[in-house]
């Protein structure tokens, strides 16, 4: 990669703030279109496959059996490590220490903000689902009378989302469902025997609910369409980074791209504090920068700015960039900036033992699941109407138990060990991802505390209401009555504690509208009142809907690039 | 089946379940010298003393014991994990309980005829209401459990420990997982159904 050094330019065409999965978008779209960009980032370097330490190791390979001491756990990880899986030694160095990078959280509120400063971001260490929104999910806040409307329907991304997917590879199965639409898909990975049961016995006995392969962004087909990146081997390691590149993440696939334009100059360590307004122009100027080794500042000047530093990261900048014009934080006229926070609410559904299938196997660590779109409060469909609003989809998979089974079993002795060396019953599970609506006082703030670098530290207050607590009594029961309907066996619902942002699906604190007076960014994802401004993370989101939402920051972020450049030509910006 | 699932985490050190259930393998492992056996001879054990050292070796490969398939408990030195697990990984707090539950361990352990009798007691499953009960008292924290139940607390904690270590630390050893259960490291192609008799045992990975 072409690294800022002390002969690079201080001026740019383009600066975008951020590598993750909407900043390396906006890279390689801005260089592809041949401006000359500059992209920070806070983290460290990461470059591809060479910086994979971990990726070809086994269990035995990791230091104390690849796990951390529990006394640093709880100095170090007390946020990130609610998730139960991400402070693994395997992967811990891909998200951030809470000690060296604090917040606050209201009393008796929690928010689970879970970060990876490093270039490539959290698309190292994504749960890599892709799916589209529908026509519903932008029509819904109109119908509901929920916040404010979607400025764009699904029209206006659709041919963005053939764009994005051609270029990602997504391995999947068409289905032609109205809530989630079909896409450019590779191979679908296949399914277990019992999933396959579980589908023929849906598509016979439910008129909403069906069953198909999660739609994971994994090269599966015709890898040669993917230049450098190969096929997926079914490791299932991949947030340790893939060393094949199988697996859609700015390392592997957008920075790459950019960097082959000649136009990117990357900036690992740049921390963006503040972007640079002028009130005569009514444009931003730059970017100012801290390098978070040195502490030293730098200000960048550019045409336009991509801000692409994560929801509650570009939300932050664009509060700490005050000005005489917005003392509320830039194009922050609304007063919603850092409002409406929200996520997708899980760990909740249910898991069951199902008879029979002992002759079956399968092969391969199949780095994805099986997916229930959503079936609830469906336009049109009256008998899929609840006492809540909006819906959810089922994230689950059916597998054989091994030799862990023999913790929960007592026993001991001979055969006791011989028969934990042979594959277990089939053991199916699911866990439901529900839509939050969008609050206007599911919030965050910043407070007068400062971090290491002298920023203010973020605070949050977040909670989930009425329509999300029915929600998930339903997604319990529904998880419960699909199995049962199947014949499984100890068919058990279960509820485990969830926190705002554990989904790692943040969203929604600089969201879109028609009307500045309401929102913060058009419908182009730029800045009403500042146009060379473009926000295109999950900030920018106006509600929330139940897919992964990854795909759609893509095709946001692809559209809003096409159109600044467009407007840069014009002499718009 | 509820007091062994929790303990499964907590003796891996692990307060929170994984996010997607059927995705990713909840694979934990531990490192053990097995391929220098002399050192099995000269290793000395820093948390436990040379008698518990001796007794859980004891112990655990009674529950996992040699076959004519594959090796057993005291053949890789694992007691070296279980060591090494709580002496580095444990918090203060928790080695503290271990090691009260590890007198229990060695009060009952005394005072059984032989090994297979104390096994036989302790290492098999209970009737429904005597499994609801542990259960009851294991979701307790320390501080909520009545001096009576104290003594028994600690032994259960210790002994679910003893056992998920125990378990953990063999299956995913370096021996057993590549020569006796099915180590496919690169599994390149992904096959979902396919008959069992083409793989044999369980996955090692």
């Amino acid at each position: 990669m072409a690294l800022f050094n002390e002969k690079s330019p201080l001026e740019y065409d383009a600066i975008v703030i951020g590598t993750g999965i909407s900043g390396g978008w906006a890279a390689k779209e801005l260089c592809e279109k041949g401006l000359k960009t500059l992209v920070l980032e806070r983290g460290r370097n990461v470059t591809h496959i060479a910086d994979y330490k971990t990726a070809a190791m086994d269990p035995w390979d990791l230091e104390n059996g690849g796990r951390l001491a529990e006394e640093e756990l709880e100095k170090d990880y007390p946020k990130q490590r609610r998730t139960g899986y991400t402070t693994r030694p395997e992967w811990v160095h891909n998200f951030v220490k809470d000690s060296e990078h604090p917040y606050e959280e209201e009393e008796g509120t929690r928010f689970d903000w879970i970060r990876g400063y490093q270039v490539g971001g959290r698309s190292l260490v994504w749960g890599r689902q892709s799916y589209r929104w529908s026509e519903m999910d932008f029509e819904a806040n109109a119908k509901d009378g929920v916040a404010i409307d979607w400025p764009i329907r699904y029209k206006d991304v659709a041919s963005w989302y053939d764009y994005v997917e051609s270029f990602v590879g997504i391995s999947g199965m068409n289905e032609g469902l109205k809530q989630l639409p079909d896409g450019k898909f590779l191979a679908p990975m296949d399914f277990t025997c019992v999933e396959t049961d579980l589908r023929k016995q849906m598509k016979s006995k439910w008129k909403h609910r069906m069953l198909t392969i999660g739609r994971t962004a994994h090269i599966t087909s015709e890898p040669e369409k993917f230049g450098k990146r190969g096929e997926c081997q079914h490791r299932n390691r991949c947030m340790r980074g893939c060393p094949y590149g199988a697996y859609f993440s700015s390392n592997s696939s957008t920075l790459p791209a950019a960097e082959a334009t000649g136009n990117m100059t990357l900036r690992p360590d740049a921390i963006a504090t503040e972007i640079v307004y002028d009130e005569k122009t009514q444009r931003a100027t730059g970017v100012r920068i801290i390098d978070s080794k040195t502490k030293e500042t730098f200000e960048f000047k550019a045409k336009i700015i991509f801000c692409n530093a994560s929801t509650v990261g570009s939300t932050s900048i664009l509060m700490q960039s005050k000005s005489k014009r917005f003392p509320n934080g830039l194009g922050n006229d609304s007063g919603e900036l850092g409002h409406n926070m929200m996520d997708h609410h899980f760990q909740v559904g249910a898991s069951a033992d199902v008879d029979g299938y002992e002759d079956k196997y399968y092969k391969g660590r199949r780095p994805n699941g099986f997916y229930i779109p959503r079936f609830r409060n469906l336009p049109g469909h009256k008998d899929s109407k609840k006492d809540f609003i909006r819906g959810y989809g089922y994230q689950g998979g059916a597998s054989r138990e091994n030799w862990q089974r023999g913790v929960a079993e007592m026993g001991y002795g001979q055969k006791f060990k011989d028969d934990l060396f042979k594959p277990g019953p089939w053991r199916i599970g699911m866990n439901g991802f529900g839509e939050i609506l969008p609050y206007h006082d599911n919030k965050m703030e910043l407070t007068d505390q400062k971090d290491d670098w002298g920023l203010p530290l973020v605070k949050f207050y977040t909670t989930l209401r009425d329509n999300e607590m029915k929600m998930r009594e339903d997604m319990k029961d529904a998880a419960v009555e699909i199995f049962e309907a199947a014949g499984y066996k100890n068919v058990k619902p279960f509820e485990r504690s969830y926190g705002i942002g554990l989904g790692i699906h943040e969203m929604g604190t600089a969201r879109m509208g028609k009307d500045p007076k309401t929102s913060v960014l058009n419908k182009w994802n730029q800045i009403h009142t500042v146009k060379n401004v473009f926000v295109t993370d999950g900030s920018c989101m106006t509600s929330a809907a139940c897919q992964n939402p990854s795909l759609t920051y893509m095709a946001l972020t692809a559209r809003a690039a096409n159109f600044a450049v467009e407007e840069l030509k014009k002499g718009n910006l | 089946m509820k007091r062994r699932t929790a303990l499964k985490n907590l003796s891996l050190g692990i307060g929170y379940t994984m996010t997607y259930a059927g995705m990713a393998a909840f694979v934990t492992s531990c490192k053990a010298d097995n391929t220098i056996k002399e050192v099995a001879t000269s290793w000395k054990p820093s948390f436990l003393d040379e008698a518990q050292s001796s007794m859980l070796t004891d112990i655990l490969d009674a529950f996992l014991p040699t076959t004519k398939s594959s090796p057993g408990f005291k053949d890789l030195n694992l007691i070296q994990v279980l060591d090494n697990v709580v002496n580095k990984l444990y918090k203060k707090e928790d080695q503290e309980i271990f090691s009260a539950g590890l007198a229990e361990v060695a009060t009952k352990f005394g005072a059984s005829k032989d090994l297979k009798t104390f096994m036989e007691t302790h290492m098999t499953k209970k009737p429904k209401a005597e499994e609801a009960r542990l259960d009851k008292l294991l979701d307790l924290k320390k501080e909520e459990v009545a001096e009576a139940d104290l003594k028994e607390y600690h032994f259960q904690k210790a002994m679910n420990s003893i056992r998920g270590i125990g378990i953990s630390s063999y299956f995913s050893n370096e021996t057993i997982a590549t020569e006796h259960l099915n180590y496919d490291p690169i599994p390149g192609k992904y096959i979902g159904c396919m008959p069992v008799s083409e793989v044999g045992n369980s996955w090692a990975l």
